[in-house]
């Protein structure tokens, strides 16, 4: 079992909350969505993988509440609710995260996105997170995306039993052996060697 | 002039960097995880999910970098405790080989034997009714202290063996076992300096050392390319380590180390086919008990009194009457620069004059003390039949000259580090206080050893006792705790840097220092805990380069947690913060791994989870307290 019973009630509550006019409001709502989703799961279960993006683990309505704020104008806020969203959406939240990853202003929120996708994973964000690694032009959003696509093919290798040399992981190795030989960051090029390493062991 | 090693330089920095690389991205998911579903609330729930990752994946980064910093070429001296260091590794089979013949030794069986181990460990006495923690008498101390040491709460022991034939049998065993399971047996260079030299000179840096004593046996274990100062005269020399001289003393310890799991009860069933006994116990954690020689040893010395003398011609005798302690074959410790010789019956030791000195500081930018307890040495604190103490002149000669030595050090520019331990009372703390006062400015020390000076009943009523809260004192309260304890400890040697080295997280508390300083010691930090790992690896194992490739650096949630209470501890003081700052404070002492302290006399705090990987089993971890605390000073510069 990956996931816990939530409390309804209390998940209902939050959301109401995220849609309401204050800030403040909406952002403890986000912030205790994201430790609700946390400790409503297993430990060391990941959500999706390379192929296969997570379930979404709310209705559409409430999916589409939870996403709401995400395009408003307070990055503390699009922060905590990419976060939520990692924990809480399916690949119907991958779109908007994929724009927040790769467009948002601030460095920090684009990292949390590339993280959220990383969790819900599935096809359209593996492709996200390989032009992020590419062409983020902070090295902390492309280290982001690179740890992203490491958690995603080793999720892969172990819960869809997919051999490193399927296609498309063989791809993404490249483009780490790519990256950590031409990344002008040594910070980058490490979490590259160090992720393909591990993906090789 | 100590010069690097060419075959070593950087070998450490470079093994460390490739197992860094493999630092899995799932640590920082598996972190976050554990902090939010398994934290307390109370502190996790100050940051938000995403700042908690936010702040994670920061130390994770900071980590990395911290691997490609330069190592120094200042030049580092390590002064003045070697030993020889002989470890046997005990796991289940090992425990039965030496019940059975420490039985056999003494014509008991195998139930009998650990009954009266098991009896001495319940009461703490020894075979002469005096403490475990002081002596082993014989056999039975061995186990008994073992026994001891097992029980919950409780830590390896340092009992010394006083009595040689009880040291010969031991031996004896060793060997044989070194004969019969090479694996169980490793020797190794230890003592605090020799710690301390063995790492830095792994890492490749300029390392000498000094020691009195440098017998054959105690060469053959030091790196050869490490420089040995001696005095001679009036010139300092330099000498290869592997020229040791035989008509020098040499002193040992013996050390168990164990691992979780190991019990008696299966030897005793083995004999009587049933698992009887009245004491089970089992370590519950990876340690050590130190079996200590006294004193170092040389059975045909040629001299039966001591003298110690100063430059300026003045003589002190140190007096053992009847040779009622050093029994015809031991040789005092001084932890001193001087020389010594054996001249008819009279052994003689000439502490250097400021010439010499001056000409160490000319060679060395930072000498890294240890030994200096030994003003409480036994042979220091000999009382007569009326109590009164026949030493004392010899102590004070000792603690007067110590004082001069490190004065000059410091006046000419060497920056002194002491490493805090075996400071068992408050008189010998105050004896190391008042000689290092002024002159040694930066220490480090154990959670363990401070939570005994500042916190123990022998210390109550002392200037260094810190009188007990309710709290407990483990988990991340414990820490702040801890920090508390450091800061008192520190005002009370009047450091302005104090390392406390943990298993946990590292504190560390500097005054007077700029920001950058601070910052730096916090990198040095991170790269000194893990590369000891490797030392430790290195010294142990022919294939440690094997063994280190399979492990991994891991994100502890007790490291994280630490810092989290430290922080929030700091923003909740009103003396310190703004109630308006709380906030910030908190966050920016969370994720900077510092608070730094506007007032140029008291003291910023830095504290670094600890990051260490699982050791492999049988590693023996004696020494590595020594080896971080000196890597941590070369590193950080302070």
């Amino acid at each position: 079992m990956i996931y816990q019973s939530v409390d309804q009630t209390e998940l209902t509550r939050l959301l109401e909350q995220l849609s309401r006019a204050d800030s403040k409001m909406q952002l403890t709502a986000a912030s205790q969505l994201g430790r609700l989703g946390i400790r409503s799961r297993s430990h060391g279960t990941a959500r999706g993988s390379f192929f296969i993006a997570a379930s979404p683990r709310l209705s559409q309505a409430q999916e589409r509440i939870l996403l709401q704020p995400l395009t408003g104008d307070q990055p503390d806020l699009r922060r905590e609710i990419a976060f939520a969203v990692g924990e809480w959406a399916g690949e119907a939240a991958t779109p908007a995260l994929a724009t927040i990853a790769q467009t948002d202003a601030d460095s920090q929120t684009r990292i949390t996105a590339a993280k959220a996708l990383a969790k819900i994973g599935g096809r359209q964000a593996v492709l996200t997170l390989r032009t992020i690694a590419r062409k983020d032009e902070h090295e902390d959003v492309r280290a982001a995306a690179i740890e992203g696509l490491g958690l995603l093919a080793s999720a892969s290798v172990v819960v869809d039993r997919i051999a490193a040399t399927d296609q498309e992981v063989a791809h993404t190795l490249q483009l780490l052996d790519e990256i950590r030989k031409i990344d002008t960051s040594q910070y980058v090029r490490t979490l590259a060697d160090g992720t393909l390493t591990r993906l090789a062991a | 002039m100590p010069n690097s090693s060419p075959a070593l330089a950087g070998q450490l920095q470079n093994w460390f960097r490739t197992w860094l690389n493999r630092l899995p991205g799932e640590e920082e998911e598996s972190l976050l995880y554990e902090l939010i579903a398994d934290g307390p609330a109370s502190l996790v729930d100050q940051l938000s999910p995403n700042e908690l990752q936010q702040w994670i994946r920061a130390w994770n980064k900071r980590f990395i970098l911290s691997l490609g910093q330069e190592l120094p070429r200042e030049r580092f001296l390590c002064a003045f405790t070697a030993v020889e260091d002989t470890i046997y590794r005990l796991d289940q089979a090992e425990l039965g080989h030496f019940v059975r013949w420490a039985a056999a030794e003494l014509k008991l069986s195998v139930p009998e034997f650990t009954h009266q181990a098991a009896t001495r460990a319940r009461t703490g006495k020894n075979g002469q009714n005096r403490s475990l923690t002081d002596e082993s008498v014989d056999l039975v101390d061995l186990l008994a202290a073992l026994l001891w040491a097992w029980q919950p709460g409780r830590a390896g022991l340092r009992p010394a063996m006083m009595d040689s034939a009880l040291r010969e049998q031991l031996n004896t065993y060793i060997t044989a076992r070194k004969q019969a399971n090479p694996h169980s047996v490793i020797t190794l260079l230890g003592g605090a300096a020799g710690n301390m030299a063995g790492v830095l000179h792994g890492l490749g840096l300029r390392v000498g050392v000094y020691w009195t004593y440098h017998a054959p046996d105690l060469a053959a274990l030091c790196p050869q390319s490490l420089g040995r100062l001696a005095l001679e005269g009036n010139k300092t020399r330099f000498y290869p380590e592997n020229s040791g001289d035989p008509t020098h003393p040499k002193r040992r310890s013996v050390i168990f180390s164990y691992a979780p799991g190991l019990q008696t009860e299966p030897e005793i069933e083995a004999e009587t086919g049933k698992p009887e006994s009245g004491f089970k116990t089992e370590p519950q954690t990876f340690d050590r008990q130190i079996y200590r020689y006294p004193f170092f040893v040389r059975p045909e010395r040629g001299w039966s009194k001591m003298v110690l003398a100063a430059p300026s011609g003045q003589q002190v005798p140190i007096l053992d009457p009847d040779d009622r302690l050093l029994r015809g074959e031991g040789w005092p410790f001084l932890p001193l620069f001087g020389e010594w010789r054996e001249s008819g019956d009279t052994f003689t030791f000439t502490v250097a004059d400021d010439a010499q000195i001056q000409q160490i500081a000319r060679r060395f930018d930072y000498i890294l003390l240890s030994g200096l307890q030994a003003l409480g040495d036994p042979l220091l604190n000999l009382k007569n039949a009326a109590g009164q103490e026949i030493n004392e002149p010899a102590r004070h000669f000792i603690q007067q000259a110590m004082r001069r030595h490190l004065s000059l050090l410091a006046r000419y520019g060497v920056r002194l580090h002491m490493e805090i331990s075996g400071l068992y009372n408050p008189p010998v703390a105050r004896l190391v206080r008042d000689a290092i006062q002024g002159s040694v400015k930066s220490a480090g020390i154990n959670q363990e050893e401070l939570a005994q000076i500042t916190g123990s009943g022998t210390f109550r009523g002392s200037p260094f006792f810190l009188a007990a809260r309710r709290e407990n004192e483990t988990g991340p309260t414990g820490f702040v705790r801890r920090y508390e304890r450091a800061l008192h400890l520190a005002q009370a040697f009047n450091l302005d840097q104090l390392y406390v080295h943990g298993n946990d997280a590292d504190l560390i508390l500097v005054r007077g220092l700029p920001r950058g300083a601070v910052r730096q010691a916090l990198l040095a930090n991170l790269f000194a805990k893990g590369v000891v790992v490797l030392a430790l690896l290195r010294r142990s194992q022919s294939d440690w380069q094997k063994e280190a490739a399979r492990m991994g650096i891991v994100l502890k949630k007790d490291g994280f947690l630490a810092l989290l209470a430290m922080a929030d501890a700091i923003a909740q003081d009103t003396f310190l913060v703004h109630p308006d700052d709380r906030e910030t404070i908190l966050r920016q002492f969370a994720f900077n791994g510092y608070w730094y302290n506007r007032d140029p006399k008291g003291y910023s705090v830095v504290v670094v989870p600890v990051m260490w990987p699982d050791l492999p089993p049988g590693l023996s971890t004696v020494g590595a307290g020594d080896a971080v605390s000196a890597t941590f000073t070369a590193l950080s510069l302070l």
